[in-house]
């Protein structure tokens, strides 16, 4: 199980990006995901799904993760919280 | 409920009004006599004095009532101050219920008219062109009752018609003189023409010129005679000069977007529809623009000359003609200086009437004269449906222009279009909103492929070996949808009131609107 | 042996989204999507992934698909590989600061274990090496030899005028020198040689003029720094009708000599030798490639390799 340490916000808000803050959250209160922004109304559906899963390929299981959407793709969401995790989880330590 | 012809249900009546649904793009014959005003009478003396100081005292002369329905052009654009100081006048004189009937409505009107509305003053849009905050609000259900969306043909049918009954005509004229004889092409707010007021003033029980330029009589060129005018109004401003040619007029840069237009020259170029004495028309976004001027150095190169084209004129087109590459130019509406200049100056450059252009009720019209038409689309579906109202959150936010018309008229219809805009597909399996009816459309253009309309397979032997991308409009589709990551369209979530009723060009309804959620 | 067209290359930055979703459309032979120069430090984490994500469902058209990566020596270089190798999309590796062999073979020995570990079949992923400094252009055939994966040799030119104290002039002759000992080195090698950006993206006259001169030294593309430069270098780097004649004139010799059991070929006065028929025959490919000529037009010999 991986434990976040510290609230992380990345992406951007240009056309195509998201701007996405991942929070630690109380062991046990699982994965809160509110989304705004453009894409909102058409793609919640599919950005909270594509969140969820990179959070559970990565093993994080209590989290809460706000996002506001500039009609990213589904690669760009896969990204942000890839790289959030990473940060939140000290592994964006650059290894010699 | 009943199916249209383009499969969408069309209620039989709404809100007492009676529906007559799509039936096809050539099917619809229209029954009636045109709508016409009362006579006039210019006889004695006491009735050559028209001249008013401000709006105001031409509205209490006319008799401006509750109730009425009042119209305006919008050849003044984002710099028009007619409308608002009409609109201003009539809450102050505590007028209420009036419908209002623009060709159009723009940004720096609606502050106003949305005031207008809460104070009950203007209850109804009798459309037209709904876009920005009014189309908001109209998909807000503002209105107590549906609003009709039409193209620029489609309002001039109404009128004729007496669909929409016009108690007062307001034209704003950059020059007119004392009897109202008026043009739009001279005066400090010169806007080019003004023949989206023409139908109006035929039609409309009272007219009012109102001009801050008043010149000596007979004013000349006339696009409005005296025969149909009321009351001069005399007025300090119409119109702000620096933004009456104002809106999106930039060529676009981006590659994509230039390579679509690029497509569709040659598209059009080899399936014989540019040649020497041809005729085009293409609508002034940013890749329509890049068309125009793509054409222009096509025409050079082959050496032809095209014999006519429309517009919403701008630079682009003026520019063919000065070339020498175009014989003749017909103005309904400049979108430019350069189109201001060019219909002063040129000899070859005409003001045509959007009655002219596009009403089918006529015996002729334009549209039925060209050879090819480039438009373009916020979603286009597998059958080739067009949608140029709506985005797929369902709000009212464009108009419908001419889309209908030309597509309807022209020999070749294209469509060019981005396959996506953002993570949105544009190209669908169903329309949002059906604007123009696959059966007038013959070919897409995107970034990703060139796709022809079945019903054109006579094409497709001529652009087989032209070095274009033609892919099947389903895996243009497939593509977008996997682009985007979703296996299916999301259809629109909306509400149960319908607030906006899709016309056709013939009156009947192609699709409705309901309100969001 | 089946010719790559690399007449353009488009790079894309990898932390920019909107470009990475746009590229398939830019018409480039192949995009090259960069970790390196176009991110800044800070960002190199976010680009890793953005790219990686992207290599994984996302269309780049006819494009080869190619990421420039950090220095195997940058704290960033190793990671940036075991994001996107795994991909299985990655066709080329652009490798930034090529000075010698070693560091050629030190990403062979990477890629290796890298294409094993997650089933990829072996020596599936290309490198071009960047020649981008002095020691790099002067050890540029042993980079170029160092390993069968290296496809071509690529120059960039900034960096170089930087690494050994010159200046950037109009004219560019600092690098003329450079230049030409790449291409030799390449050429040596067997391996195609790519010439660096010009930066100037509103002079497409300028830029089209300087592709040809590229073309003469032996270039055989050029990269591309605004999708607006792709389709002008095509044309520069693009065989003219004339060319594409001789060519085709040169195999029906060929061909014609065949026939007689005579062992000179010869077209008009002129004697058909090895360099000539080389030359032929990679017009024509190019030609084919870019669709200058049509298939059915094209000798046996040559359509048999495509």
């Amino acid at each position: 199980m991986t434990k976040l340490q510290k609230e992380v916000t990345t992406g951007t808000d240009s056309k195509e990006d998201l701007l996405l803050t991942l929070k630690p959250a109380p062991q046990g209160s699982g994965i809160s995901v509110s989304i705004s922004g453009k894409g909102a109304v058409q793609f919640s559906e599919e950005i909270e799904a594509t969140v969820r899963q990179v959070l559970e390929e990565m093993g994080v299981t209590d989290a809460s993760v706000e996002i506001v959407d500039y009609w990213a793709f589904d690669f760009t969401i896969r990204a942000r919280t890839k790289a959030a995790v990473l940060h939140a989880t000290g592994q964006d330590e650059v290894v010699t | 409920m009943v199916k249209n012809a383009v499969g969408r249900d069309i209620p039989v009546q709404v809100k007492g009004m009676k529906l007559t649904p799509f039936q096809g793009a050539f099917a619809y014959r229209p029954t009636g006599r045109k709508a016409a005003p009362s006579l006039g009478y210019v006889a004695s003396p006491d009735s050559r004095n028209k001249v008013v100081k401000g709006i105001e005292a031409a509205m209490k002369t006319v008799g401006l009532q509750d109730g009425m329905t009042i119209s305006f052009h919008h050849h003044f654009r984002d710099g028009d101050r007619l409308m608002n100081q009409v609109l201003e006048a009539a809450m102050r004189m505590g007028i209420k219920n009036l419908t209002l009937a623009p060709s159009s409505t723009f940004p720096c009107q609606e502050e106003t008219l949305l005031r207008a509305i809460g104070k009950g003053t203007v209850t109804y849009i009798e459309g037209g062109s709904y876009r920005g905050e009014i189309g908001k609000a109209v998909s807000n259900k503002i209105f107590d009752r549906p609003v009709r969306v039409r193209s620029h043909g489609g309002r001039v049918r109404a009128i004729e018609a007496g669909d929409i009954t016009i108690d007062v005509a307001f034209v704003g004229a950059p020059s007119a003189d004392h009897a109202g004889n008026c043009n739009g092409m001279y005066g400090p707010s010169a806007c080019g023409c003004i023949q989206y007021s023409v139908p109006d003033s035929r039609c409309a029980e009272k007219v009012v010129v109102a001009t801050d330029n008043l010149v000596d009589y007979p004013c000349q060129p006339i696009e409005i005679s005296e025969q149909y005018v009321d009351v001069v109004a005399i007025m300090d401003s119409i119109g702000d000069p620096a933004r009456i040619v104002s809106g999106t007029l930039s060529i676009t840069r981006s590659p994509t977007r230039l390579k679509i237009a690029r497509d569709a020259v040659k598209l059009a170029h080899v399936t014989g529809h540019i040649y020497d004495g041809s005729s085009f028309q293409a609508g002034a976004g940013g890749i329509s623009l890049a068309f125009t001027k793509f054409l222009g150095e096509l025409l050079e190169r082959e050496g032809y000359v095209a014999s006519w084209s429309m517009g919403g004129t701008t630079q682009y087109i003026v520019d063919i003609l000065h070339r020498g590459r175009l014989k003749k130019l017909l103005t309904g509406q400049a979108f430019d200086l350069a189109a201001v200049e060019s219909l002063r100056n040129d000899r070859e450059h005409y003001v045509a009437g959007v009655d002219h252009y596009a009403n089918v009720h006529g015996k002729g019209c334009l549209v039925n004269n060209l050879d090819v038409v480039v438009l373009g689309a916020t979603e286009i579906d597998v059958n080739f449906n067009v949608n140029t109202v709506t985005f797929s959150n369902n709000v009212l936010a464009q108009p419908i222009g001419g889309h209908q018309d030309t597509a309807a008229g022209a020999r070749f219809t294209i469509i060019t279009a981005p396959m996506m805009r953002g993570r949105l597909p544009v190209v669908i399996d169903e329309v949002t909103t059906v604007t123009t009816p696959g059966e007038t459309v013959d070919a897409l253009v995107t970034g990703y492929g060139i796709a022809i309309n079945p019903r054109r397979d006579d094409l497709l032997d001529m652009v087989k070996d032209s070095g274009l991308n033609i892919v099947d409009i389903e895996d243009l589709k497939n593509l977008a949808y996997k682009k985007a990551g979703i296996r299916e369209q999301k259809k629109p979530r909306w509400g149960d009131d319908i607030v906006a009723l899709i016309e056709y060009r013939d009156g009947t309804i192609i699709d409705v609107l309901h309100e969001v959620v | 042996m089946a010719y790559t067209l690399r007449r353009s290359r488009i790079y894309v930055p990898g932390n920019n989204p909107r470009m990475l979703s746009t590229c398939d459309l830019f018409g480039a032979d192949a995009v090259t999507l960069d970790i390196e120069d176009a991110v800044a430090p800070e960002q190199k984490l976010s680009a890793r992934w953005l790219i990686a994500e992207a290599l994984r469902d996302q269309p780049f058209g006819n494009s080869e698909v190619t990421v420039r990566i950090n220095a195997l020596s940058t704290p960033w270089g190793h990671q940036d590989l075991e994001a996107v190798i795994p991909t299985g999309r990655v066709e080329v590796i652009y490798l930034p600061k090529a000075e010698s062999a070693r560091d050629v073979q030190e990403l062979d020995r990477v890629l290796t274990g890298l294409e094993e570990e997650h089933g990829l079949e072996s020596g599936q992923t290309k490198i071009i090496p960047l020649v981008e400094s002095a020691r790099g252009i002067l050890f540029a055939h042993d980079i170029a030899t160092a390993s069968h994966r290296v496809v071509a040799l690529s120059f960039g030119g900034e960096d170089y005028t930087r690494d050994v104290g010159g200046e950037k002039t109009d004219t560019e002759e600092e690098l003329a020198w450079p230049r030409s000992a790449l291409v030799a080195a390449a050429k040596a090698a067997g391996v195609q040689a790519l010439d660096t950006v010009y930066s100037n993206v509103d002079d497409l006259d300028g830029l089209y003029r300087q592709a040809v001169k590229m073309r003469q030294l032996g270039f055989d593309g050029k990269a591309a720094v605004h999708p607006n430069q792709v389709e002008v270098i095509h044309r520069a780097f693009s065989p003219s009708p004339e060319e594409i004649d001789y060519a085709l004139q040169v195999m029906q010799a060929i061909e014609e000599a065949e026939v007689r059991g005579s062992g000179v070929v010869s077209l008009g006065r002129k004697m058909i030798d090895k360099p000539v028929v080389a030359r032929a025959e990679r017009t024509l490919m190019i030609a084919a490639l870019s669709g200058l000529i049509a298939r059915d037009n094209l000798p046996e010999s040559i359509r048999e390799v495509l």
